[in-house]
């Protein structure tokens, strides 16, 4: 990759991050060293320090919760959840994201055409 | 055996090897750094905590008690480092961040990453921002100018120099200068750092008070203080070190083992090196001087050792501290035994005595005169130590002493004198071989004594405190005309009544033991 790839790609991937937290978080509650497993698969990160402050902002802004649950090892976990106002959030994203890609496309496809 | 460190991490406690917990609390810090002091940060710092304690409970079983260095890398590796996470978020570093996380813990290491050689070079650059290439060119023109110097500097910055060899220690490598504005913000941040760290003690346990905290200050300023103090004295002791040994190697071995007078506050000197030659023969000599120099430079290299180790806060290296001693200890046995070995050619005292009757009338004068003629140019290169003078003439040394003449009465009518060589050496024999190797002329004609004024030692002499005593025995009230030039050798401990002034040629004789002058008509 060279300079300027690597500069858009760290762009996109700060927007498209928020996002994929929330949409693995909605199907059900989290741990965050959990969340990890699903997202890399795609490469997006590695490593689970990038989540903690994602998630500690999303949890300030109103649009994830959490509660102390016990774990099997070790002391209780905070596990994530999703609140009203990050349903919306996320459904906003969702039409973003709709719209986007659907831009995307056809820009492809014109200009395969 | 490995020192392990107790620490606790969200409520458990984990036993972890000292190296891995170094590692493990720069890696912290930095995170602490990355995320700021706020409240935010405090929160995923201790969320991070918490999966660290998390991670290492997987990590103990009943067989293996304590995380290893090995752990933390791979709980490093699964939390991110401070880079990756930076990447992964797509934010870049902000470069006042960096300093701030930098500034605190740095370190001169070897870089081994960037290196040709030891990565002497790569680690100096790493640690003072200049740039690499830079000193390189510095190095290789040192290199070639300073005649092989250059060389050992390097070898002992290579020795002394820790290499970097944990991601840790490569943070610490990286870094600014260190100077006083530097110091001081270091020390501001630490305390920031423990009195935002008090405060949050304060708000988990309500028996913080105001006190505590001005005694926290208190011995937050008193750390402050010795922080800069010592680094004070590290770099005094740097200069003092390197002062003398320039000072030391200067008047030792600098010098030269040559014939070369130089002058000091006014006075002649001679090289070290030079004058143990006269004195011991040249192998000894240079036995000698090796072992001197180890017992003098090898404390002085410590020294400027430990202060470049308070400077730049170097680990202490055990191993090198340990041969410097037993470097130390055997060169000070080699100097006693050579002490020794060069005292034990001095033991002896060896004479060789020529005694000499005159036949002469009680009537006569007896004549005594000096050949006073220099045995050597004043022009040439010289130097006096007494009344002994070493000359060099065309790569030849010679060397010239003055006799001393005793004048006594004899018990009888006889006249008489008895040239006395004295000399040292390693036993008696030896001495008086010494003694008899000492050349010295005077003549007699008649009743006139012309003594020499100088004895020589002879050709690759060595200094064994070589003398001539010359004993003139007179009988009572015999004349004598005396030279006034031959009062420069005349011994005037001997109870003459005549005092220095009134050395006049002229006429004198033996009269109750005492030599006086005899006023003519």
């Amino acid at each position: 990759m060279n300079m300027d790839t690597e500069r858009t790609n760290s762009q996109m991937r700060k927007g498209i991050l928020e996002y994929c937290i929330l949409l693995i978080i909605e199907k059900n509650e989290v741990y965050v060293p959990d969340i990890i497993e699903k997202l890399k698969a795609s490469n997006l990160i590695v490593v689970e320090g990038t989540l903690y402050p994602l998630v500690m902002r999303l949890k300030n802004s109103g649009y994830l919760s959490y509660q102390w649950k016990e774990s099997t090892s070790g002391p209780p976990r905070k596990y994530y959840s999703i609140t009203e106002a990050g349903k919306n959030l996320l459904a906003d994203l969702d039409t973003m994201w709709t719209e986007l890609s659907n831009t995307i496309e056809s820009l492809k496809n014109n200009q395969t055409s | 055996m490995k020192k392990t460190v107790s620490i606790h991490l969200n409520g458990l406690i984990f036993n972890i090897d000292e190296d891995a917990y170094m590692v493990l609390s720069s890696y912290i810090d930095e995170l602490k750094a990355y995320f700021g002091s706020k409240e935010e940060g405090y929160e995923i710092i201790n969320d991070i905590e918490a999966r660290i304690a998390e991670l290492f409970s997987e990590k103990i079983k009943p067989s293996k008690q304590v995380i290893s260095l090995h752990d933390v890398e791979e709980v490093i590796s699964i939390l991110g480092r401070v880079e990756e996470i930076c990447g992964e978020a797509g934010e870049k570093r902000e470069s006042g961040f960096q300093d701030k996380e930098q500034r605190s813990k740095r370190k001169l290491y070897r870089d081994q990453e960037l290196r040709i050689l030891g990565g002497v070079c790569s680690g100096l650059s790493a640690y003072t921002g200049i740039n690499l290439l830079a000193i390189r060119i510095i190095f290789m023109v040192l290199f070639l100018f300073s005649a092989g110097f250059m060389t050992l500097v390097y070898l002992v910055l290579w020795l002394i120099i820790p290499k970097a060899r944990t991601v840790a220690e490569r943070l610490e490598m990286k870094g600014k200068d260190i100077n006083i504005s530097n110091i001081e913000n270091t020390i501001k941040e630490e305390y920031q750092e423990v009195k935002s760290r008090f405060r949050e003690m304060k708000r988990g346990n309500n028996f913080g008070n105001k006190l505590e905290n001005a005694g926290k200050g208190f011995v937050q300023g008193l750390n402050a203080f010795f922080k800069v103090f010592g680094k004070l004295i590290g770099a005094s002791f740097i200069a003092l070190g390197v002062f003398l040994t320039f000072i030391l190697a200067f008047g030792l071995f600098a010098s030269s083992s040559e014939f070369f007078i130089f002058e000091i506050a006014g006075a002649n000197m001679l090289p070290v090196p030079y004058v143990l030659k006269l004195f011991a023969g040249t192998t000894t000599a240079y036995v000698f001087l090796i072992a001197l120099a180890v017992v003098v430079f090898v404390p002085l290299l410590s020294l400027i050792y430990s202060g470049v180790s308070i400077l730049f806060n170097l680990k202490s290296m055990r191993a090198l501290n340990i041969s410097l001693l037993v470097l130390w200890i055997s060169g000070l046995a080699m100097l006693i035994a050579v002490s020794v070995s060069i005292s034990t050619r001095f033991i002896s005292n060896g004479e060789i005595t020529q005694k000499s009757h005159i036949t002469h009338h009680p009537q006569s004068t007896l004549y005594l005169s000096m050949n006073h003629s220099m045995p050597f140019d004043n022009k040439l290169e010289h130097i006096s130590i007494d009344e002994f003078h070493l000359i060099r003439n065309e790569n030849k040394l010679t060397a010239f002493g003055t006799p001393e003449l005793n004048i006594q009465q004899s018990p009888d009518s006889s006249l008489y004198y008895e040239i006395q060589r004295v000399a040292r050496g390693s036993n008696k024999t030896d001495a008086s071989k010494n003694a008899s190797q000492i050349r010295y002329n005077y003549s007699i004609n008649d009743s006139a004594i012309v003594f020499d004024r100088y004895f020589k030692l002879p050709e690759s002499f060595s200094i064994r405190f070589q003398s001539i005593n010359i004993k003139l025995v007179v009988p009572e009230g015999k004349l004598m005309y005396i030279d006034k030039t031959v009062f420069e050798i005349l011994d005037t401990d001997n109870n003459y009544p005549v005092s220095e002034a009134i050395f006049e040629s002229g006429y004198y004789m033996m009269k109750n033991e005492k030599l006086l002058p005899v006023v003519k008509e």
